[in-house]
């Protein structure tokens, strides 16, 4: 069982997908049934991206989700009041999201105050400037928008292509020298700090690289829901940062590492979705004379959460009881 | 050490100074702010935070980045409980009581499982037992909670012992004497300090840190559980969630009366005097009609501020 160790992200998302496969049948390799997925799930993935590059700089960030709902609402705002192009209403939102990322690297870093409560105050103030921004729910984007992010590009989904220029240009990232900088300090900052590294602006860089990211989600989002609705984003805040942990790579200190296992670790959520949603179908078309009720599901999908944040940490102690 | 004492000390004034600018701040927008039916109602909205930021305190103090956003969650649980038990009779006023108290221990164990055994961050457990709880809420109730607080309750929940004192303020006193003892006096406080402060040389000395912990938490369900509880009688009508917004107050509470975050060092006296003056805050906000979207914003200000004043770490070459 060697061979498993440090890999139990993969592990669990194999598993996730064959159950799937299992109950969905062979209609689960459809062209439309996987665009659906990663569709559907796009703004999770990213979203977990975002929070895999500040985790690997030994931070967290819990204002991902109110960015993601920002960048919703500063598009909207954009597309439908300015009357900008969506691209245009796109790269402000991504500069918003980096804003945010700087002011809270910056109060993190040069501060010196625990990332967990700065950015959970961050939270609370992105989402009153949201809900100021866009204060109730509604506007639309222009058709082909979500046309192109549902449809494909040479034959393969269009949202797969996003995710892969995304994950090839974050792992090509790790010949940067920054990335290097980035582990170091999630490994053991005072380390970094005795061997040059200036940890301030690394930290900076980490968290206005995750703002931008996860404004780039709050984009897919948009382009995936066609309207705006501030009030959806908080719950990918946990949702990244479970991503993050089931994918198990945390104790790894290899960049690579942490990009797949973020990614792993989101697509586990995401098939465990589609489980659960194909299940309970599957017991309503069937036996109809049961009544299920929907929060069924939902209480399903956290719990199996929480199975799956449990498993993912005691098998990190496992391994760090040995010495890893 | 001494200089730790004085900077405690001054804390304090300045928690007592804020609280007095703050009032007379009040006084200067509306000549109403200081009437007795207003402080009556600062009053008892600072009880039901001051009954939740007792829990967060215990569990702040544990250390190890200890920290319960499922308080909110589990406020909410037991108001929808009490509510159903309950049904508008006094009869049942005792048995929604116990089992509302008994169900905050119970996810407040869940969470020490995942916290103290699985070791995962207690933010990350927290918040997904928190998410789990909105689900189960809405599955007892189908999403429309029916029922009623029983008459006596809200009696107690609403009616005052003099113009400008609830009850609810009384027990909340009360609660804020015994939470004095149990730091200082009993032989848990001492343990809880102890493996907050450092948990290594705590367990070399005997103390069984899991255990202190698995009992913080349990402790925090159990209080969070209670202030449902009040919520529940005080509102007469309880939605899904109505508890959310207490979680963010109740860690600011914490920060705010100078409880380090880093776990160990703190009292429930600075958290009581921090959840006074972000109920003040709050309800001046309401008096200059701040809209929902600027609440939230002010809120985040006045948090990011007092971090930067109060948390801040040594520098990594110290």
């Amino acid at each position: 069982m060697k061979w498993l160790e440090g890999k139990l992200g993969y592990v669990l998302l194999a598993g996730a997908l064959v159950i799937n496969i299992c109950l969905q049948g062979i209609g689960f390799f459809t062209a439309d049934s996987i665009g659906a997925l990663f569709g559907s799930n796009l703004p999770l993935l990213l979203a977990a991206l975002a929070q895999t590059v500040i985790m690997a700089a030994g931070g967290i960030d819990i204002s991902i989700g109110n960015t993601i709902a920002l960048a919703n609402g500063i598009i909207i705002v954009c597309l439908n009041a300015y009357g900008m192009s969506f691209s245009g209403s796109s790269l402000a939102a991504i500069a918003a999201g980096t804003g945010v990322g700087l002011v809270n690297g910056i109060i993190i870093a040069c501060f010196r105050v625990p990332p967990l409560l700065v950015t959970f105050a961050m939270s609370t103030f992105i989402k009153g400037l949201a809900l100021m921004i866009l204060p109730k729910p509604g506007g639309n984007v222009p058709t082909e928008v979500y046309r192109t992010y549902g449809g494909t590009i040479f034959m393969i989904p269009t949202a797969l292509v996003i995710l892969i220029v995304v994950v090839v240009f974050l792992v090509l990232a790790g010949r940067f020298r920054i990335t290097n900088h980035m582990t170091a300090i999630g490994s053991n900052e005072r380390n970094a700090y005795v061997s040059g590294v200036r940890v301030e602006l690394v930290k900076v860089t980490a968290y206005a690289a995750g703002g931008a990211i996860a404004a780039l989600s709050g984009v897919c989002l948009t382009a995936l829901t066609a309207t705006g609705d501030v009030r959806n984003g908080e719950s990918f805040a946990l949702q990244s940062i479970a991503a993050v942990i089931i994918g198990g790579m945390l104790g790894s200190g290899k960049w690579k590492n942490y990009i797949l296992g973020a990614v792993s670790g989101a697509l586990f959520l995401a098939v465990i979705n589609n489980i659960v949603f194909y299940a309970f179908s599957y017991v309503s078309v069937n036996y109809p004379e049961m009544q299920i009720s929907t929060y069924y599901q939902q209480l399903f999908s956290n719990f199996i959460i929480i199975f799956g944040l449990m498993s993912a940490a005691l098998a990190e102690r496992r391994n760090r009881r040995r010495g890893r | 050490m001494s200089k730790m004492r004085n900077k405690i000390q001054s804390q304090k004034f300045i928690l007592v100074g804020i609280t007095i600018v703050l009032l007379f701040t009040g006084c200067m927008i509306n000549g109403q702010f200081l009437r007795p039916a207003n402080v009556a109602n600062i009053l008892i909205t600072a009880s039901l935070l001051g009954f939740v930021a007792s829990g967060q305190t215990l569990v702040v103090l544990s250390g190890n980045d200890g920290l319960d956003l499922s308080v909110g969650g589990v406020m909410s649980l037991g108001a929808v409980v009490a509510y159903i038990i309950m049904d508008g009779s006094d009869g049942k006023l005792l048995k929604a009581f116990f089992i509302v108290l008994f169900v905050g221990a119970v996810v407040g164990l869940f969470n020490a499982v995942g916290v103290v055994f699985a070791e995962i961050p207690a933010l990350v457990m927290t918040l997904a037992v928190s998410n789990a709880l909105t689900s189960v809420q809405q599955l007892i109730t189908g999403g429309n909670p029916t029922g009623a607080p029983s008459p006596a309750a809200s009696r107690i929940a609403t009616s005052k012992v003099a113009a400008f004192l609830p009850w609810l303020t009384v027990i909340w006193i009360a609660l804020t004497f015994a939470m004095y003892l149990l730091l200082t006096r009993s032989t848990y406080g001492k343990r809880l300090y102890a493996v907050g402060s450092n948990e290594r040389a705590a367990v070399l000395s005997g103390i069984q840190s899991g255990r202190i912990r698995i009992y913080t938490y349990m402790i925090c369900g159990v209080l969070s559980a209670f202030a449902g509880f009040w919520l529940c009688a005080y509102n007469e009508v309880i939605y899904v969630n109505a508890g959310a917004s207490y979680v963010m107050p109740s860690v600011a509470a914490v920060v705010i009366g100078g409880t380090s975050i880093a776990g160990g060092r703190g009292s429930y006296m600075g958290t009581a005097a921090g959840t006074v003056i972000l109920t003040v805050i709050s309800s001046l906000l309401v008096m200059m009609d701040t809209n929902e979207a600027g609440k939230y914003m002010m809120n985040g200000v006045i948090l990011l501020v007092l971090l930067v004043i109060y948390t801040r770490h040594p520098k990594i070459r110290q």
